[in-house]
């Protein structure tokens, strides 16, 4: 009943034990729910990556919240939409969109889309972007096969911890960027950062169509 | 509120400059991929650099051993994937051990036998339960019939372990097949009379003694 289910190194599904856990519970379990949605999102690279580019030229609180709370909101729409519907999309494909999201958004950062003349509205694009984040969480969670039983309390309690982990996340990323923004080698190096960012994003794209070719 | 802009936005870098990027980005990610992801991943190695860092031993297909199906089933073997780490290769049949709460009984019997007269002695066995005998037979030589039967199926079926028609011992194991008496047809097939002593350990329920009897001339035994 163990689940053998072994995520590669890098595209972090949900690892081993966590696994074996979810499958063997029933009923609602808030707390440890809780924990791994938070512990999800903290080490979800893949994600956090993301959120970096949102944030990189957001100076004022005010416009971190807004974008975040708009990345919050699709990817927990999707999260309980995909799991309680039963949305099933395929884990590799949504996470290689996953990693174009970095690219787009690095690329975005660095003038890339204003240069040909083309203007997303950015806060569409990360709430729809957010859309993709959640599916690529949804479709992991479906390969568990989670009791039925106290299974929407479970998952709120899973996407309430994802929130608070990104929180924690992104405090800790604007202290680093704060600390940063204050030297002066922030300018010239910022879009060094952006294309390394990108560079992130194409091998996890890269990574992800590999492991849909290959399975 | 206004939005706030990439200062790249409102003044973007040239389309070369950007191009420029973007295929750096391109190529450095292909390039950290087929180096290190790829072979440690999956195995794929193109350029066999990833091979050249053992990178490709993390991928590696899982080395098997052959392991038999020693008691049950229907497969001789089974062929079973080795883990790593030390990890115990996963038995097909977890059953060569069984665990008992305390040792195996151990008995000897003896009973002598006239010329033409038969005995049996039967062992009762669970299913897979194990035994080890030994017999020998002193004075002359025996016809035996190592056997096994169920006596809820009566006279249904019965299965040989052994036979010999004139033996002066014989030692060996049984993993019983099925619940029931499993044991030893012996009959006096010389003109001398001839002691038999069996030894056996095991864990069987108790030893059935069905006593002698002159035989017919048939090798029928009693139930």
């Amino acid at each position: 009943m163990v689940a053998l289910f072994a995520p590669p190194m890098f595209a972090h599904g949900v690892e081993g034990g966590d696994a074996a856990y979810l499958e063997s519970i029933e009923g609602v379990h808030f707390i440890p729910l809780l924990y791994l949605g938070a512990k999800h999102m903290v080490t979800g690279y893949d994600h956090l990556l993301f959120l970096a580019g949102v944030i990189f030229f957001l100076y004022r609180l005010k416009d971190v919240a807004l974008y975040v709370t708009l990345f919050a909101v699709g990817h927990s729409v999707t999260l309980l939409f995909g799991v309680l519907a039963g949305i099933h999309a395929n884990a590799y494909i949504v996470d290689a969109i996953i990693g174009l999201s970095v690219v787009y958004k690095a690329l975005e950062n660095i003038g890339g889309f204003a240069r040909l003349g083309i203007r997303f509205d950015a806060r569409a694009a990360v709430l729809l972007f957010g859309f993709g984040h959640g599916f690529g969480l949804s479709t992991k969670l479906q390969d568990l096969s989670l009791s039925q039983d106290g299974l929407l309390a479970n998952i709120v309690a899973f996407n309430l911890g994802v929130e608070l982990g990104q929180f924690a996340a992104l405090a800790l990323i604007l202290i680093a960027f704060n600390i940063w923004r204050r030297s002066d080698r922030l300018a010239r190096a910022a879009y060094v950062v952006n294309v390394l960012i990108m560079t992130a994003g194409f091998a996890l794209f890269g990574y992800q169509m590999t492991g849909y070719w290959v399975s | 509120m206004s939005r706030t802009v990439s200062p790249y936005e409102a003044d973007p870098p040239s389309a070369k400059r950007i191009a420029t990027s973007v295929v750096l980005a391109v190529v450095g990610a292909a390039a950290v991929l087929v180096t290190f992801v790829l072979p440690a991943e999956y195995g794929i190695d193109p350029t066999g650099i990833g091979g050249a860092l053992g990178l490709t031993a993390l991928n590696a297909p899982a080395k098997t051993v052959q392991i038999m199906e020693v008691s049950g089933g229907n497969e001789r073997y089974r062929e079973v994937a080795i883990p790593d780490f030390g990890q115990p290769v996963p038995l097909p049949n977890p059953a060569v051990f069984q665990q008992q709460g305390s040792a195996a009984t151990t008995e000897e019997v003896k009973v002598t036998l006239q010329p033409g007269e038969q005995t049996e002695i039967k062992a009762l066995l669970k299913t897979a339960k194990v035994m080890t005998f030994s017999w020998q037979a002193e004075g002359g030589l025996v016809y035996v019939d190592f056997h096994g039967h169920e006596p809820a199926a009566g006279s249904a079926f019965w299965v040989r372990y052994e036979e010999q028609q004139s033996g002066t011992h014989g030692s060996g194991s049984l993993v019983a097949p099925f619940t029931g008496e499993h044991g030893w047809f012996w009959m006096n097939v010389s003109e001398q009379p001839v002691t038999i002593k069996l030894n056996v350990t095991g864990y069987y329920e108790k030893l059935v003694d069905h006593g002698i009897t002159k035989s017919s001339g048939e090798s029928a035994w009693a139930e």
